[in-house]
Formats: structure tokens, C-alpha cells, sequence
């Protein structure tokens, strides 16, 4: 598959720019965990194939257990 | 209930109990940029003297950590509310003695919108704070900030004198120059 484009970059970005503009403040506060969620949504379908058989409350764990360990590298990117 | 309802929850319980609050982090800079997913809801809040009532007015949704957090870059206390649903987290952060805190919790603003109130930082204070913590996502925040409010819609003249506070005018300059980032 080829690279995209500068050009193709750019206007991708000027399109969700123009989105964003075009919601009211709440939703665009809201955004954040409805994307979230369909994040969590789609990762939970692929724990549970890499899983076969445990519960839903498993799948959260494992699921946490990732986030901790993302945020612990996020925290370890902070500059002094 | 899932991530987004767990978030109105908190917010309309912050507003029922009449806290002074302001809703600080990812989902702050998510009003003046381009939304993305963000797995927790920062809040800041002026004292804590009814976070007991806040803890029993998101029960059973949420449970707080018996354990309370320190936040070591403004040297504050955190409560730290976990979703029984969800992987969803709201950190409750006390109002520090930090200059910029202070004065970014005096300017905060009010945000509504089909019946819903939130207390919002400036643009301009998530700029600056963004650039305090100046990790990846803070600084593509930053990027996106500007991209979106436009030069005219910021004043510059505010985020520059806290910049030259934080030592962080160099940074500013180069994500506003930078081909990369915008």
C-alpha cells in the first residue's frame, strides 16, 4: 500500500477540524468517552477471540489491565 | 452503563451538589480541538469537603479508590473514582496552591447545551497547562487547539506571559511553526 499524500493528510485534517466546529460544546466535551467506548467495544470483541470462554467481567479485567499499563508508559513520557 | 453515561453522571453530580468544580484534562481540551477517545474525565475541584456526598451519589455506578491518590507535578490530593461497568476512570483533583491552577480555576467558564451545564477551562489555560505536561498527546492537543480556535480567537499575549513562567515559550513556538504538528 502506498503512503498517503501531504495533500491527502492535510485535507483529511481540515475535515475533522471542520466537524469539530460544526458540534455544539457539550458533544464535543461528550466525544471523548462516546469514542471511548466504541474503543473498548472493539477491544473487548478481540480479547474475547483471543480468550475463547471467559466472562465479560474478565474480558474488563484484561481490558484495565492494558489501560494501566498504557498510562504507566504515558506517565513515564513526562518531561521533567 | 457505559463510559458516556458514567461521565453525565459525574458531571450532573457535581452540579446537583452545588461543588465548584472545573473539568480539567483530555475532555477539556476536547471543547476547543479536534475530539478524540479519552479513557478518563479529570475534574478539579475548589475544596473537598463533600466528596463523601459525591461518592455516595455515584454509587453503584462507581467506586472510590480507598486509597487516595498525590498528584506530584501540582502537588495536590486525587480521588480517584472507578467504573463498576466500564474501564472508565474520574480523577477528582483538589485545587492546588499552583499560580496557573489558581488562576485557571478563577477564569473558568461556563459551557451548556440542550439542558446540561459543564465548567470549562479557557482555551488559553489549556494551552498552558497542556504545555506544562508537554507529553505526545499533550503537544498534538496544543496543535490541534490552535488549528481549530484560529489565531484570532486566542489571546496570545495571556499564554505567553505564563509560558515564560513555565519556561515552556520555546515549545509553544515550535508547535506553532511546526510543519509536523499543524
Amino acid at each position: 500500500m502506498s503512503k498517503p499524500s501531504r495533500e491527502l493528510i492535510d485535507e483529511l485534517r481540515r475535515e475533522k477540524i471542520e466537524r469539530a466546529k460544526q458540534m455544539g460544546p457539550i458533544d464535543r466535551i461528550l466525544a471523548g468517552p462516546d469514542l471511548f467506548d466504541y474503543a473498548c467495544w472493539t477491544t473487548m470483541l478481540g480479547i474475547h477471540s483471543q480468550n475463547p470462554g471467559i466472562t465479560d467481567a474478565q474480558a474488563l479485567n484484561i481490558l484495565r489491565e492494558r489501560l494501566a499499563k498504557r498510562e504507566k508508559r504515558e506517565q513515564m513520557e513526562i518531561t521533567p | 452503563m457505559n463510559s458516556l453515561e458514567g461521565a453525565k453522571l459525574v458531571i450532573d453530580a457535581l452540579n446537583k451538589l452545588g461543588i465548584s468544580y472545573m473539568l480539567v484534562g483530555s475532555m477539556s481540551s476536547n471543547l476547543y480541538a479536534v475530539p478524540r477517545s479519552t479513557k478518563d474525565a479529570d475534574f478539579l475541584i475548589e475544596t473537598d469537603d463533600r466528596i463523601d456526598d459525591l461518592q455516595d451519589k455515584l454509587k453503584p455506578q462507581f467506586r472510590m479508590d480507598p486509597q487516595i491518590g498525590f498528584e506530584t507535578k501540582l502537588m495536590t490530593t486525587k480521588y480517584v473514582f472507578l467504573m463498576t461497568d466500564s474501564a472508565f476512570k474520574v480523577e477528582v483533583f483538589l485545587l492546588s496552591q499552583d499560580d496557573h491552577d489558581q488562576q485557571r480555576f478563577a477564569r473558568r467558564m461556563k459551557q451548556s447545551q440542550d439542558g446540561r451545564t459543564i465548567f470549562v477551562p479557557t482555551a488559553e489555560d489549556v494551552i498552558i497547562q497542556k504545555l506544562r505536561w508537554a507529553r505526545q498527546k499533550d503537544l498534538a492537543d496544543v496543535a490541534d487547539i490552535l488549528d481549530v480556535q484560529g489565531d484570532d480567537a486566542l489571546n496570545f499575549d495571556y499564554i505567553y506571559t505564563w509560558c515564560d513562567k513555565h519556561q515552556t515559550r520555546e515549545l509553544f513556538d515550535k508547535i506553532r511553526t511546526s510543519d509536523e504538528l499543524r
